[in-house]
């Protein structure tokens, strides 16, 4: 468990597993993906994609979490974590990258 | 089952389809298409079309509502468009303006029989008379924190 993921006692957007969300998600505020999302995300705040989350959107947000399935850009302004039921097809880009031990990861890496 | 939630700082522009209630507190443009309850809770605002189950707006909407069973147009509420449904209650206090229209949505394969119009349906058997209507109360769909109240139609 990283230090980010004690954000999720704080309020946040919830996409449930039944819902499906597909186009432009913009805005402020914590944001966790436990359905599906296609598009594009750009939030100020973390974004977590969750174990049951499927997410095919090109992703920008301070901090990122992918627990589940993620295939787009992925671009952090803080961190990009992999926890070990990620799986990620897609090109990160962020200060801080970290692939826990499990997780499924192909693409780019650039810390910037 | 819990609702997706869309809180306030959150902009939406797009498509949300799906099973489960939503709940709006931020904003969305675009199309709501659902078997659950849609909710636009004060503060929120949807402009686009609706397609669900029950309908409640408490928000600002401005688009086309169809609803299976029920639109609520609460107290907070500011909405102009279309609204169309087998049961619609506009509480006192709610801005509207558009059009009404008290019928049957098109069906569409459901897990459930869609209930014959005049079988012990109360949905049904109220629309005639707006007594009844204002007595009547939806099927507990509504998300909690949104009791209705009894309505008034003032003429």
């Amino acid at each position: 468990m990283t230090q980010i993921e004690q954000n999720t006692n704080m309020a946040q957007t919830v996409i449930m597993p039944e819902t499906t969300i597909i186009g432009k998600i913009t805005g402020v505020g914590d944001l966790l993906v436990k359905g599906k999302i296609e598009g594009e995300v750009d939030l100020k705040n973390t974004v977590t994609i969750d174990g049951t989350g499927c997410s095919e959107a090109t992703l920008k947000a301070q901090n990122i979490i992918l627990s589940g399935s993620q295939t787009g850009e992925t671009q952090a302004l803080d961190s990009i974590v992999l926890t070990p039921t990620g799986v990620v097809k897609s090109n990160l880009k962020a200060p801080v990258i970290s692939i826990e031990k499990g997780a499924k990861f192909s693409g780019a890496i650039e810390m910037t | 089952m819990s609702a997706t939630e869309i809180l306030g700082g959150l902009r939406i522009e797009g498509t949300i389809c799906g099973s489960a209630d939503v709940v709006i507190y931020g904003e969305v443009k675009g199309e709501i298409n659902t078997e659950s309850t849609v909710t636009i809770a004060k503060g929120g605002k949807v402009e686009g079309d609706i397609h669900a189950i029950n309908i409640v707006i408490d928000g600002e909407f401005n688009g086309k509502v169809l609803g299976k069973e029920s639109i609520q147009v609460c107290p907070n509420a500011k909405a102009k468009g279309e609204l169309k449904a087998p049961a619609i209650m506009i509480e006192r206090g709610a801005q509207f303006s558009g059009n009404i229209e008290m019928a049957p949505v098109a069906a569409q394969p459901l897990t459930k029989e869609i209930p014959a119009v005049g079988a012990a349906n109360p949905v049904a058997a109220a629309m005639p008379n707006i007594e009844q209507q204002a007595a009547y109360t939806p099927a507990p769909q509504v998300t909690p924190g949104y009791v209705s109240t009894p309505t008034t139609i003032v003429s």
